[in-house]
């Protein structure tokens, strides 16, 4: 992109009917849409139901907000961080992914799954292990000399209270259990300020593995995969389909790709840890 | 299908070959296809001009070791694979 669109966020407003069906949403694992997609004579609208609407021009130079009620700044701010920046950015030629990353040892780990499967949770234990976070949400991945980089993102994790109460040692029931909150990166928690080179991915499994499970991917098998973690904003737009498809073949024949399952434990994440890092030391 | 049948890679399809296998996206419906070495040497030959049947099962019996009816046979249930995702040219 060659500069940041303009975000302005304006007066609450109940969320109205719209005239049409959109033309693509987002489900959760659960069934329950995210986000809409809808197409007017001014541009795009992303529509987070119960949350806000974000009007996108045209000529993607600006974004308008306007958040339902009682919706806080800080979680309209991160809706358009996670969620409007990367669709306008993939459509613009960038390649933006949805994930974590930590750095280990010079170098970048990708982690990618589908909601709820541990990636901001396990990126906090890679950083409570001294493996500073780059992004809990968005892999903003750029080239360098050939090779694919992570940009850093907000220093910030969202986390569910149980993990927060895990990875910052508090008593558990001191935060929320159902809603996540922000924590900025702290000495216990660290956050990485400089891009770094992508080392590898691993794609969390649902968490049915005994014990921590971790096999390399073919490079088609890692394409499907991690087709699956890109933030389009028009799905009908085919040769801007045809070109992220191309950027993430690239990404899949470039990057090793790991399949990782562990049981849903805290107990388990410093098993988890050891056995990614060995991994990465040997290749 | 018969072995003179023609048929062409639709052109909403795209293909990229990846570790030695190529994946297929439909960009219409986003769905996306693992081929294996033969089902990707086939779809580059339909991705450039349209191909019988017979034709097809002649270039992969040259490049495979296989026979031309084996070579056939595979074709043809691939055809019909392709056909009925509509990944073909007017399917």
């Amino acid at each position: 992109m060659s500069h940041e669109p303009a975000f302005q966020i304006h007066g609450e407003r109940e969320q109205a009917g719209l005239p049409a069906a959109p033309y693509d949403r987002w489900v959760s694992p659960d069934g329950e849409t995210t986000a809409e997609f809808h197409r007017n004579n001014r541009g795009y609208l992303i529509r987070f139901p119960e949350q806000a609407d974000f009007a996108i021009s045209a000529d993607l130079q600006s974004v308008a907000c306007h958040p339902a009620p009682d919706m806080e700044a800080d979680a309209i701010r991160t809706l358009f961080a996670n969620s409007v920046r990367p669709v306008i950015g993939n459509h613009t030629g960038e390649l933006n992914l949805h994930g974590s990353a930590v750095v280990i040892d010079g170098r970048a780990l990708a982690l990618m799954g589908l909601s709820r499967r541990g990636k901001t949770t396990l990126a906090g234990a890679f950083a409570k292990a001294g493996h500073p976070f780059l992004t809990e949400d968005v892999l903003a991945l750029g080239q360098q000399d050939g090779s694919f980089t992570v940009a850093p993102q907000r220093p910030i994790l969202r986390l569910f209270g149980d993990s927060a109460a895990f990875l910052l040692g508090d008593e558990p029931g001191e935060h929320c259990p159902d809603t996540k909150s922000e924590f900025a990166a702290s000495a216990a928690l660290p956050a990485a300020d400089c891009a770094a080179p992508l080392g590898a991915i691993c794609i969390l499994g649902p968490g049915e593995a005994d014990s921590v499970s971790l096999t390399q991917l073919g490079q088609a098998a890692a394409l499907s995969e991690i087709l699956r973690h890109g933030f389009l904003l028009d799905v009908e737009d085919k040769p801007r389909l045809h070109a992220h498809f191309a950027r993430v073949a690239q990404l899949a024949s470039s990057v090793p790709c790991l399949s990782l399952d562990y049981r849903r434990e805290f107990s388990e994440l410093p098993q988890v840890i050891r056995a990614v890092r060995s991994h990465m030391e040997e290749n | 299908m018969q072995p003179e049948e023609m048929i062409a890679a639709s052109a909403n399809a795209v293909a990229r070959e990846v570790g030695g296998e190529t994946v297929l996206l439909d960009l219409d419906s986003g769905t996306y296809f693992g081929l294996n070495a033969v089902g990707g040497f086939i779809w580059s030959l339909i991705e450039k001009e349209p191909r019988s049947l017979a034709a097809l099962a002649d270039a992969v019996a040259a490049d495979f070791d296989v026979t031309h009816d084996e070579a056939l046979r595979d074709v043809t249930a691939l055809a019909q694979a392709f056909a009925e995702h509509e990944l073909l040219k007017g399917s």
